[in-house]
């Protein structure tokens, strides 16, 4: 009875997590600047949100960095994260290609496009003012839900969106970059 | 009358001061040890994400960390992390490989930000 009740505590407490969740830990001796998170819709590309903060979110050396859905979902991106440190206030939605970006609070995009929404693509640059380089790493296009971006002699930005239930990559999946070098 | 207050005084200020020094001390060795398993799951993740990039040069695909083809090479460190943090082998035995390195990498998580 007792190991019955420890697994489904087991079991619950995974799928406690929200599932869209996006994880980053910066394992790396140098600092990790997030320049920009995009997501799209996930069947029909728009309308798209970007992040796009007016300075790079700095993730220092052995620090790690979460946005995750409050109140606690799984199926919302993760737009509205208070407990982040910095959150994110706003997001820029475009809803169709070419068309003026206009600024939502990231409640309130939460609340409505969060559930269809879906990770793009991560704009990142590494070490003090970009020194060792940056990338885009992007996601969904052409089904391909891991990436990665070498840096240096050893460093590794990877990314991989999966599902928290299989283990198999998913593009409604969480995400999680992990820096290393 | 004030010799037998002073007495208790001090047998109550003796016994908090046993306390107080005796659960820093189990509390710094849980410290310590978190510490070094930390560190060598960092260690092992690090070797891992290399490795990865290797292997699929090898296989022409772009390999996720939660392969299960990186299993064996990575449960002793997530399990070592686990077992830290009184997770019981019984429990973690039976877990797939994706639920028990992502169980990993949140309680490392949890670890990192109480220091």
């Amino acid at each position: 009875m007792k190991t019955f009740i420890l697994s489904l505590m087991l079991i619950a407490s995974f799928y406690g997590y929200s599932q869209k969740s996006v994880y980053i830990y910066n394992l790396s001796s140098t600092n990790f600047d997030i320049g920009d998170i995009g997501t799209q819709k996930d069947s029909t590309f728009y309308p798209k949100f970007s992040s796009n903060p007016t300075t790079a979110t700095n993730i220092p050396a052995y620090t790690t960095y979460s946005l995750v859905a409050s109140p606690a979902s799984t199926t919302v991106f993760p737009f509205y994260s208070p407990s982040s440190n910095p959150d994110i206030d706003y997001w820029s939605r475009i809803i169709t290609p070419g068309a003026t970006p206009s600024d939502l609070p990231s409640n309130l995009v939460a609340s409505i496009y969060g559930a269809t929404q879906v990770i793009d693509y991560v704009k990142f640059q590494l070490g003090p003012n970009g020194s060792l380089g940056g990338a885009t790493l992007s996601l969904n296009s052409g089904n391909s839900f891991s990436d990665f971006y070498l840096f240096g002699s050893n460093g590794v930005v990877s990314i991989d969106v999966i599902d928290p239930n299989t283990g198999l990559p998913s593009a409604n999946g969480e995400t999680w970059i992990i820096i290393t070098d | 009358m004030k010799r037998n207050f002073m007495k208790k005084v001090f047998i109550i200020l003796s016994i908090l001061f046993f306390t107080s020094h005796s659960y820093t001390q189990v509390e710094n060795q849980t410290n310590l040890k978190g510490k070094t398993e930390v560190s060598s799951f960092e260690i092992a993740l690090k070797g891992i994400n290399k490795d990865r990039i290797e292997k699929g040069k090898i296989y022409g695909e772009k390999i996720s960390l939660f392969d299960s083809r990186y299993e064996s090479k990575m449960r002793p460190s997530i399990l070592s992390l686990l077992q830290m943090l009184n997770y019981k082998t019984e429990e973690l035995k039976n877990m797939e490989y994706h639920s028990l390195f992502r169980t990993a990498l949140i309680e490392y998580n949890k670890i990192k930000n109480l220091k």
